[in-house]
């Protein structure tokens, strides 16, 4: 009995030292289910909200996406949830463990070239024991362009995702906005040649929205482009706006190094990244914290 | 503005159908282009701040909880920026209460002698008619009238370019007497909270634009009853050390001790009626096998020392009882 006491005491020390190899690498975060739905959701407005007595609080997010896009779902700022749409881009991803009070929670889509729609946001109230349910969802679709700069009276492809067999309504905006309709195909995808010979020599914006089924979604991000003598490809090494440490993501840790050069004068590596990724006026004001928050991706 | 409109449209109406004769058309040509030059922009989608009380009648000593609320009428935005003004000799600021604030990341939120500054952001912008912006504790200190007052606010639309609106300026004035005034709830509402605040995931980055390239920890969480009152951290190489480590304040950003990313990370955000959430982080880097050899070498003596003075302690016993 004794020799076991003084084994027991002895393995003890000798295994708390190695205790750290075998634990795995990784914080803890917020319990989330997730599940992808394999029948569409029904048609409404922009996002419709119910809930449901249950012995867990909880937030049941639906609507569509883009097919097999990545959808993430910020809670207050931060990325609480993400899932993988259905083929038929519909989503659905439950956030539990939550306490009762006021929320403002984000979705956002991404397809599969990294494209991200614009953050739709909404605050909620949830209820203790309640399942907050917020469905009709509609992510804006993905937006691009073939050409950076556009010979005038040349074409400029506009091309994206959203729900496949979807409306898309094309904005192109100068003096006069032009709008163009075209349809999405069965996998989401969707393009139109804009035949640039209306609009004057400058710079232009374009957007898209879509409509399926009697949803349409909100106008998705602004992009922009130049109508000059000759045609610049785009190349896709576009900055993303906001990112501020070259993560491919705008988040809490971009919004801390620009905090921390609010009011400031800038010095060093932050001058560049200011003109890249900000509205390059050589210092961080609200300005910049606004287009930061725009390109939010948590 | 809807009758801006109604009047405006009906006007247009006359003179497009000719209902009007031409000298008359001549004088609402001209009253249209001023009533649009001089008024409309005055109108057009302004937001406003409200502020509100429990009460409007108060005692000396008592506390004053102001919410300040944002109506957007229905623009989105995504940052805002105030300024609360107040009377230091009337009104003592104690604290802020944003648990149930619209805003989730505060770039400023400071108060100073007779002025509060406030800034921050929403990521994707929101639109409401009634959006909490924050709560400011008082506790009044004379009688008479007393004013609080927002000015200098601007909102930032979610656009992507950052339009920036102004809001006009507001203020709301209470009465403080030395009368007892049974409606209002002395002391802070937050007493009640037992529960902890929000998870969160703390990340680490590093920057060239920040701390010269250092790694750094940033972390937010927030609480839906008191509010994060403060974080704690500690750090430690070895995860059983981090139990006896000692909480050391801190704040986001945090630059980590550990530049070498080996250690583990323990971050505790505090309610403000004590609640603790903890967060750990894990090292991404593994310790060279050499390092943690000898570690476990080391403890391996120790417990080997241990186990003997264990042993003759217990032998001792053992002989005592026989």
């Amino acid at each position: 009995m004794k020799n076991l006491l003084l084994i027991s005491v002895y393995l003890l020390f000798i295994l708390i030292p190695f205790y750290p190899m075998f634990i795995d690498a990784g914080p803890v975060s917020v319990t989330v289910s997730a599940t992808v739905p394999s029948s569409g959701g029904g048609g409404g407005g922009g996002g419709g909200g119910g809930s449901s007595s249950s012995d867990v609080t909880s937030v049941t997010f639906s609507g569509r996406a883009y097919p097999l896009s990545k959808v993430f779902i910020l809670k207050d700022g931060q990325i609480a949830a993400s899932s993988i749409a259905g083929p038929n881009a519909v989503f659905q991803i439950s956030l539990s463990n939550l306490s009762e009070g006021n929320y403002v929670f984000s979705v956002y889509g991404e397809d599969d070239q990294g494209r991200k729609s614009t953050l739709f946001t909404f605050p909620v109230f949830v209820t203790d024991g309640v399942n907050t349910k917020v469905s009709d969802i509609f992510i804006t679709p993905t937006i691009d362009v073939d050409k950076s700069q556009v010979k005038k009276g040349d074409n400029i492809a506009i091309f994206g995702r959203t729900a496949p067999n979807s409306d898309v309504v094309i904005s192109v905006n100068s003096p006069i906005e032009y709008f163009r309709n075209t349809t999405s195909d069965g996998s989401g995808g969707y393009l139109l040649n804009f035949d640039s010979s209306p609009l004057d020599m400058g710079s232009h914006h374009t957007k898209s929205k879509a409509e399926l089924a009697g949803q349409i979604s909100q106008y998705g991000k602004v992009l922009g482009f130049m109508v000059g003598n000759e045609n610049i490809l785009n190349n896709g090494d576009n900055f993303l706006r906001g990112d501020l440490n070259d993560d491919g993501k705008v988040n809490l840790v971009d919004f801390s190094i620009a905090a921390f050069w609010y009011k400031k004068t800038l010095t060093g590596d932050i001058i560049n990244k200011e003109v890249e990724r900000l509205n390059g006026d050589s210092k961080i004001d609200l300005i910049d914290f606004s287009i930061m928050a725009y390109n939010w991706t948590g | 503005m809807e009758i801006q409109k109604l009047i405006s449209s009906t006007l247009v109406l006359w003179l497009i159908t000719g209902q009007v004769n031409m000298k008359n058309r001549f004088f609402i040509t001209i009253f249209l282009l001023f009533f649009t030059y001089f008024f409309v922009p005055n109108f057009s989608h302004a937001s406003n701040i409200l502020i509100e009380t429990e009460s409007t009648n108060y005692r000396i000593g008592d506390i004053v909880r102001f919410d300040l609320y944002i109506n957007t009428s229905g623009s989105l935005i995504n940052t805002i920026e105030t300024q609360v003004n107040f009377d230091s000799n009337d009104l003592k600021f104690f604290d802020f209460g944003d648990s149930d604030s619209v805003i989730n990341f505060w770039i400023e939120k400071k108060s100073l002698p007779n002025v509060i500054n406030l800034s921050g952001i929403v990521p994707g912008g929101f639109a409401s008619e009634k959006g909490n912006l924050i709560s400011l504790y008082f506790e009044t200190l004379s009688e008479g009238k007393k004013y609080l007052t927002v000015k200098d606010s601007v909102v930032f639309l979610n656009d992507g370019e950052g339009t920036e609106e102004k809001i006009p300026d507001s203020s709301f004035t209470i009465l403080v007497s030395n009368e007892v005034n049974i409606d209002v709830k002395k002391g802070k509402n937050y007493i009640k909270d037992i529960y902890p605040p929000e998870t969160f995931t703390p990340e680490i980055s590093r920057s060239s634009s920040l701390f010269d390239n250092k790694w750094f920890l940033v972390f937010s969480t927030k609480d839906k009853d008191s509010g994060v009152s403060h974080y704690l951290i500690k750090e430690s190489r070895y995860k059983p050390f981090l139990f006896f480590k000692k909480w050391a304040n801190s704040e986001s950003p945090y630059i980590l001790k550990d530049q070498s990313k080996s250690s583990f990370i323990a971050i505790k955000a505090v309610d403000k009626a004590g609640n603790e959430r903890i967060e750990k982080l894990y090292p991404e880097k593994s310790r060279p096998l050499i390092e943690q050899i000898s570690i476990g070498i080391a403890f391996g003596l120790i417990g080997l020392l241990l186990m003997f003075i264990l042993y003759k302690i217990l032998k001792k016993i053992s002989e005592m009882g026989d």
